[in-house]
């Protein structure tokens, strides 16, 4: 029940654009003779505002979905040859006549 | 080194660690951004300086100063006219030069002559004006003297030459007439011919040697030449003019002739007339003159026009070498002309613009000083006083020019030091309205959310590589293609904006990446998060009890999956592995599925609503920048707080309520709450609480009512949340509207009655005190006089007017955060319709081929070629380009209208430098 997508994704990514964010607050200090250095600064830290907050958006919308996928059946079998390896496939009625 | 000391000063506790911690930001970070206020936070500091100019040193000085470009000056005699200036005089000379120039360079024109591009020459001094005057009037002289000669030369040898073709071509006509006269019975075949042929008759007659008994009078012939369309109405009105008694005969000459005046090409046509009579040979001259026919004289017997002919083209040539020589010599005063034509009209262009800025400037009571009064950037006064020195030093002036700041009630210009890449952003921000001078600039900002909202709009990651490389490749060859004017407006438009469009594509990109649109398909990078194998699992090698496999699927209706009805497979959502979502962007999963614009719908519309309400939340912060700039704490307490209130107690409450919705996991997804509706209820059912639902007998159980789960409990504390947010929100609009007019009419009244007590103990010092006290106290009273002055406003305050300024402001904020929300629904729309878009052009277009090529390959291969370039077209075309271009407008009005209202006033107006730049000049003109 390993969730990679919360304990490794989420982190990773997390890290990387605070770590960018606090890149802009640095690199004004790198080049202290550029006289758009805090502009230079202050993109780096936009930029990774912009960029985390947009993945995030993506990322939560599919946390928890309240719908799932409707596959034509042809592509579903093409997926479940092609991911799965499966050269036959069970109905789903068989599966989960349920819902 | 500092930082050692400091902290050795204030030893390793806490206390020491907040101040140290203080004391970094205010010292460090705060001081380096004002260091850096040359950059693009607020517009810099620009102040009002008074400069003396000794006269003799003046143009030098003005030179000096043009050269470097840092003072925008101020006309001091705006009341008077240009005409009366000081410097009309040498203005006037510069403008004679002009056009002196101007017709050299049009005569360079005309000979095809490029001039030789100078770099840039320096004005000349005043003294060389003269010298320049004479040499530009001798050339335009000289040239003008050859022109004419050239003018009457190429006449003269038009008219030899049409001679020359008149001799030619009536040797013809007196050939057939001889021919004709030497055949028997002419007579009778004359009397017998009908009136048309009658003219063959005439001309026969007309020859001189043919003329028979003395009775018949002598016919007499005129030769001319006349342009060929001419010719029709020409003979139409000798033939009316002279009741067709004049027989014209014509021939065309094959080449056309150059027209010495316009130096055009002109198709000309020989004529020669016969006649009889004085009074016939009057009218007919007079009708030539009128169609501009010229007339030669033709001479009657064959021996003398052999004779004639002989010295026409003997003169032809001798005329042709003539003309030759002075075009040479022409051609070789234009060459010299060439080498300096371009510096001398920079020369010029600059000593104008010199005695231009030199018109506006003051001149002293003592006649022996211009006063001058410009803005400058602060920055900027040092080098400034250089180049004043470096002009009083090379007009050898004894006494230097002084610099002096002054201080002035009116707002200064507005000006950014930008560089190549920040001037395409700042004239985004620009073509809005210039800021107020020293007012908070969106630019810095700008420069990464506006290729971010536009990305959002267009976002496919294969779209936006083709714009990144397409921009790219301008930035790469920027200094080849900033010196070629090549493609006319519409490409220089988008060079000037390469950057711009550059950061579009990166962008682009990412956003692409992360719905995972490149080109309308999917990436599966990571291997979709949806169990196409559920409940096996992925790669749980499950023994399915049927056979089944794809090519039984293709257009097998009889294989039953699923429903059966619509022949659909549904992913429950359970199939999501463990609730481990897809970990960069959309799931690839929904490219495929039908139901993807259900979800898509929901994702992007929730996206534009939060990235609206934080830009607009950033936009209000900002503010907080103008108010403590302007020291207006009040504004700061009383504008800035409730509007903050406003926004975030609702719209913030509604992000809020996205995210604690998608984090939230609803084991019965239908009931999961609609947070419109919650959001329209935390209004209307402003007084109810979910226990009264329950009453009412609606289930407040289910979590329709909470999204933080369901129970009553949860219902309940959001609905009380809800109404404290809603109070807050409310409240916030009386505060907005009445606190700060009221403040600012308590303030003027208390200023008011200060001034009044410090006049009324004036008055009692003035009666109470001694006759001589009173040129103290008048003094006195002076000071308070400029006192109330100070304060301006202070004077004219009219509660009405602050108050309906206020009221305005308050309703324009609290309605605009409404609808901007809304607004910003647009980068919903415009990423749908891009996304959709993009893949109909797919599917109607490329996937024909695809389809096709897996039936019959050969025709298919030939097919998708073709059809790929369609597609290929179409996707630059209405893709790229249209799409493009709307959503920059898109991206463009979310910044100006939704963003900029929120902090940006834009009520200034910009630094324009006196400049002697040729850009600039260039500008100007």
């Amino acid at each position: 029940m390993f969730n990679s997508s919360l304990f490794v994704a989420l982190p990773i990514i997390t890290i990387f654009w605070v770590a960018v964010f606090i890149a802009g607050f640095i690199v004004p200090f790198l080049i202290p003779k550029n006289p758009n250095r805090w502009t230079i600064g202050t993109m780096i830290a936009t930029t990774a505002i912009c960029c985390y907050v947009f993945w995030l958006i993506a990322f939560l919308a599919q946390l928890n979905p309240l719908i799932g996928p409707e596959v034509p059946n042809a592509v579903a079998a093409h997926m479940r040859r092609a991911w799965l390896g499966w050269k036959q496939a069970k109905t789903y009625d068989t599966c989960y006549p349920s819902w | 080194m500092t930082w050692r000391y400091k902290r050795r000063q204030e030893g390793g506790c806490v206390r020491g660690f907040f101040r140290r911690c203080r004391w970094f930001l205010k010292d460090v970070v705060i001081a380096d951004i004002n260091a850096a206020m040359g950059s693009l936070f607020r517009s810099e500091e620009v102040t009002l300086a008074q400069l003396f100019l000794q006269s003799e040193a003046a143009y030098a000085t003005v030179r000096e100063l043009g050269e470097v470009g840092r003072v925008q000056f101020r006309d001091l005699n705006p009341e008077v006219s240009a005409f009366q200036r000081k410097f009309i005089n040498e203005v006037r000379r510069c403008d004679e030069m002009e056009r002196r120039l101007r017709f050299l360079s049009t005569e360079l024109g005309k000979a095809g002559n490029e001039p030789r591009p100078a770099g840039n020459v320096e004005a000349p001094d005043p003294q060389k004006m003269i010298d320049l005057e004479s040499k530009f009037e001798a050339l335009e002289v000289e040239l003008k003297e050859i022109n004419a000669n050239k003018e009457t030369l190429c006449r003269n040898l038009l008219d030899l030459i049409e001679l020359q073709h008149i001799l030619k071509k009536t040797q013809v006509f007196f050939q057939e007439a001889e021919a004709q006269s030497m055949r028997p019975g002419r007579e009778r075949r004359l009397r017998a011919r009908d009136a048309e042929s009658d003219k063959r008759g005439l001309l026969v007659d007309s020859e001189p040697e043919t003329a028979g008994g003395g009775g018949q009078a002598k016919f007499t012939f005129v030769t001319g030449v006349i342009a060929r369309e001419k010719v029709p109405a020409f003979e139409r009105i000798l033939w009316r003019a002279c009741r067709g008694n004049v027989f014209l005969r014509q021939a065309d000459i094959e080449h056309p002739l150059d027209d010495p005046v316009t130096g055009e090409q002109v198709h000309k046509v020989v004529f020669i007339l016969f006649f009889q009579g004085d009074q016939l040979r009057t009218r007919v001259r007079k009708i030539c003159e009128g169609f501009r026919a010229t007339l030669y004289q033709c001479p009657e017997t064959s021996g003398e026009r052999e004779q004639m002919t002989v010295a026409v083209s003997n003169r032809i040539r001798d005329l042709k070498s003539v003309l030759h020589t002075t075009e040479q010599h022409s051609l070789t005063q234009l060459q010299e002309v060439a080498l300096d034509i371009d510096s001398w009209q920079t020369k010029v262009r600059k000593m104008k613009a010199i005695y231009h800025a030199m018109n506006m400037f003051n001149l002293d009571v003592t006649q022996r000083c211009l006063i001058a009064e410009c803005w400058c950037p602060v920055k900027d006064i040092p080098e400034v006083q250089a180049a004043l020195a470096r002009g009083t030093e090379r007009s050898g002036a004894t006494v230097p020019s002084i610099l002096n700041r002054m201080s002035t009630s009116d707002q200064p210009p507005t000006f950014f030091r930008t560089n190549k890449f920040t001037s395409g952003f700042q004239a985004i921000v620009d073509a809005y309205g210039i800021a107020t001078y020293q007012e908070v600039s969106p630019v810095p900002y700008t420069i990464i959310t506006f290729p971010f909202l536009f990305a959002v709009m267009f976002g496919d990651a294969g779209h936006g590589l083709l714009m990144a490389v397409f921009a790219g490749l301008l930035i790469l060859f920027e200094k080849r293609l900033a010196n070629t004017d090549v493609g006319g407006e519409m490409f220089s438009t988008i060079f000037n904006g390469r950057y711009i469009v550059f950061f579009m594509g990166l962008f682009s990109i990412y956003t692409g990446m992360i719905y995972n649109d490149v080109f309308s398909k999917s990436l599966n990078l990571f291997g979709s998060s949806w169990d196409p194998g559920y409940p096996y699992g992925f790669g749980n090698e499950g023994e399915p009890p049927q056979v089944y496999n794809i090519e039984d699927c293709l257009g097998n209706e009889g294989v039953e999956i699923g429903d059966g009805e619509d022949q659909m497979s549904e992913f429950p959502t359970a199939a999501m592995e463990y609730h481990t979502p897809y970990p960069f962007g959309l799931d690839p999963v929904w490219q495929v599925s039908e139901n993807k614009l259900v979800f898509t719908n929901s994702y992007k519309m929730k996206m534009s609503v939060i990235l609206g309400v934080a830009q607009m939340f950033f936009g209000v912060i900002l503010s907080t920048f103008n108010h403590v700039h302007a020291k207006s704490y009040i504004s700061l307490a009383v504008e800035f707080v409730p509007q903050v209130l406003f926004l975030l107690c609702i719209f913030g409450w509604l992000v809020f309520l996205m995210v604690a919705k998608w984090v939230t996991f609803y084991a019965n997804s239908s009931t999961a709450p609609s947070l419109l509706i919650t959001l329209i209820n935390m209004f209307l059912e402003f007084t109810r609480l979910p226990s009264d639902y329950v009453v009412e007998g609606r289930d407040a159980g289910e979590n329709e009512y909470s999204v933080f789960g369901p129970s009553v409990q949860l219902a309940t504390l959001q609905a009380i949340i809800q109404k404290g947010l809603v109070i807050a929100a409310v409240s916030s609009i009386p505060v907005m509207l009445l606190v700060k007019p009221f403040y600012l009419k308590f303030q003027h009244k208390k200023r008011a009655n200060s001034d009044e007590e410090a006049r009324q103990t004036h008055i009692a010092e003035q009666v109470g005190g001694e006759g001589g006290e009173v040129i103290h106290t008048g003094a006195q009273n002076g000071k308070v006089g400029e006192k109330t002055e100070g304060h301006g406003e202070g004077e004219d305050f009219e509660f009405g007017e602050v108050f309906i300024h206020q009221a305005i402001h308050t309703i324009e904020y609290c309605l605009g955060t409404i609808s901007n929300t809304a607004s910003y629904l647009r980068l919903w729309a415009l990423s749908l319709a891009h996304a959709e878009l993009s893949e109909v052009l797919w599917m109607m277009v490329l996937q024909m081929g695809v389809s096709m090529g897996a039936q019959q390959p050969a025709i298919g291969v030939a097919a998708l070629f073709f059809l790929f370039a369609f597609w290929a077209v179409l996707t630059v075309g209405i893709l790229l380009i249209m799409e493009g271009l709307s959503a920059f407008l898109h991206a463009l009005r979310l910044h100006w209208v939704e963003f900029q209202s929120k902090f940006y006033i834009g009520a200034g107006y910009k630094f324009v430098p006196f400049s002697l730049d040729k850009k600039a000049m260039e500008g100007e003109t």
